[in-house]
């Protein structure tokens, strides 16, 4: 299983990645291009 | 007087003056620092830089200029404390052995404390910190040797770790779990307390290559710090715990802070030593209580995942695999980490192959000395370990794949190595030795010595014309 999976923002759209940990706790991620926060679960997209 | 960054740059800059140059032209922090240094990697050039006009986090302008690049040249890092480099591996060990105690100043003799702040009027954005990468999740501090106490020992420990800006006040630490700050770090959160934690930035280069040494826990760093120096290290009492935590008197900046139990806080994407962004994980934060510094303090940085972290960051690592070699296998001479395996992941070593075995055991032996390395090479001592292109023509022509390979299964890893699935690592190497006499072997082609001696291809050719050929890099 991968490490990392990728999110993409809900609030700018753009793509950044995580460790395992927060997609499988749902943890509040930190978008590093427009500092928005949100939930794995509310990426507008997920790769896995 | 005691040495520090100042001194080291006065003494460097009589010696090469070209070596360290200063920009007065204006650079953002934020990227454009970054994007010089790697245009002048681009073309295999690794000056010091000095960057006297910038911006602090407030986008003004920054009192303090920024120093970086100070670890980008093998060349400079090993003469900052007095060793050949392509000796490390050998002359960094001997240094190593002759560990000296610090010593405690008065105030007049640190310079550091030249302006102290503590409480609400802390303030890391008056820094110019860099913003190094475009996913990186904030400004890191780079260059910051956090230093904590085993509050078992009474002993320091010190390491680079890097340091995201959250706040005026507060940053996000991260100390790996596998290091000895994450093992004193796990014993204040067993026991309910805030570990106090200094972050220096800026001194002497030996004072950050000291800080990577990979000696016992027990020892403590300062004792390296001082080998390296050739005297012993200043210290001084901090702002937040007086003489029960003692920081570096002749720093250019310290910051004092306690890092809370059990806290976590998103941290990161941040571009590693890899060359990939780390992902973005939950750290540890650090509260900050004081900072001190110099009046003109300089602003160190380190650009991480460039020659800038990796060079020096390997010369430790080159150390202490040629320690651990040598125990089984006296005839062991070199110890190279070389920059296309980030100066961690893959090393070579160079042996005098007198014994069947030799060979073997040294790899056997390189491959745990420490978790991040996972390939090793092991040559003769006629094949130079600072050229990939003679270590590849070494395994091409001295190993066979169903002989000459070690692989050992189920090790602890880098936990930064992107290629690491399941939590741990294989790690293998490659003996690329030719068999030990009296075993038979042919001999590499050559010309006679004399005949190469007189060849002068400037006189033969014409400087004009020789410089006008192309050279080819492939």
């Amino acid at each position: 299983m991968a490490k990392i999976f990728w999110a993409s923002c809900p609030n700018c759209g753009k793509d950044f990645y995580g460790a395992r940990e927060l997609r499988v706790k749902d943890l509040d991620m930190r978008c590093p291009y427009c500092k928005h926060m949100f939930k794995p679960s509310q990426a507008s997209k997920l790769v896995e | 007087m005691a040495k520090d960054l100042r001194t080291f740059l006065r003494d460097w800059n009589k010696r090469y003056p070209d070596d360290i140059v200063r920009v007065k032209k204006k650079v953002k922090p934020n990227y454009e620092i970054p994007a010089i240094q790697l245009a002048l990697e681009e073309e295999s050039k690794f000056p010091g830089l000095i960057f006297e006009e910038t911006e602090n986090l407030y986008g003004q302008r920054s009192r303090f200029p920024v120093i970086t690049n100070l670890f980008a040249s093998r060349l400079r890092c090993a003469e900052s404390i007095g060793i050949h480099p392509r000796r490390v591996a050998v002359e960094y060990t001997g240094k190593e052995s002759q560990l000296l105690e610090p010593v405690v100043v008065n105030k007049r003799a640190a310079p550091v404390k030249e302006v102290v702040v503590k409480g609400n009027q802390v303030d890391l954005f008056q820094f110019p910190v860099v913003t190094h990468h475009e996913m990186d999740s904030a400004p890191f501090i780079t260059a910051g040797v956090v230093t904590t106490k085993d509050p078992d020992s009474g002993e320091y420990n010190l390491a680079l770790q890097r340091l995201e800006i959250k706040d005026k006040n507060r940053t996000g630490v991260w100390i790996s779990p596998g290091s000895h700050n994450g093992h004193i770090l796990r014993k204040y959160e067993q026991a309910g307390k805030p570990m106090p934690c200094v972050v220096t930035v800026g001194h002497h280069p030996a004072f950050a290559m000291g800080a990577q040494s990979k000696i016992a826990l027990d020892v403590g760093e300062h004792k390296v710090i001082g080998a390296l120096l050739g005297e012993p290290l200043e210290l001084i009492p901090s702002e937040t715990w007086g003489e029960d935590f003692l920081v570096p008197a002749r720093a250019e900046l310290v910051i004092e802070g306690l890092v809370p139990p059990g806290v976590r806080e998103v941290e990161a994407p941040f571009g590693e030593f890899t060359r990939y962004y780390g992902a973005q994980r939950y750290s540890s934060v650090l509260d900050v209580t004081a900072i001190t510094h110099r009046k003109d303090a300089y602003y160190h940085d380190i650009l991480v995942s460039h020659a800038d972290n990796l060079v020096m960051g390997g010369f430790a690592l080159e150390a202490k695999i040629y320690r651990m070699v040598k125990e089984a296998v006296p005839s062991v001479l070199n110890v190279h980490l070389p920059l296309s395996g980030c100066c961690r992941f893959i090393a070579y070593v160079q042996i005098r192959n007198e014994l069947v075995g030799n060979s073997k055991d040294a790899l056997a032996l390189a491959l745990p000395a420490n978790h991040v390395t996972k390939h090793a090479i092991v040559v003769d001592e006629d094949i130079d370990i600072f050229d990939d292109r003679e270590v590849l023509w070494a395994i091409a022509t001295r190993s066979q794949w169903d002989k000459d390979v070690v692989i050992l299964s189920g090790m602890k890893g880098a936990e930064l190595d992107p290629s690491i699935m399941d939590g741990d690592t294989a790690k293998g190497g490659i003996d690329a030795t030719m068999p030990p006499p009296p075993t038979p072997y042919e001999k590499k082609v050559d010309l006679p010595a004399e005949v190469v001696k007189a060849t002068d291809l400037k006189k033969l050719l014409g400087a004009q014309l020789l410089r006008k050929i192309t050279p080819e890099t492939w």
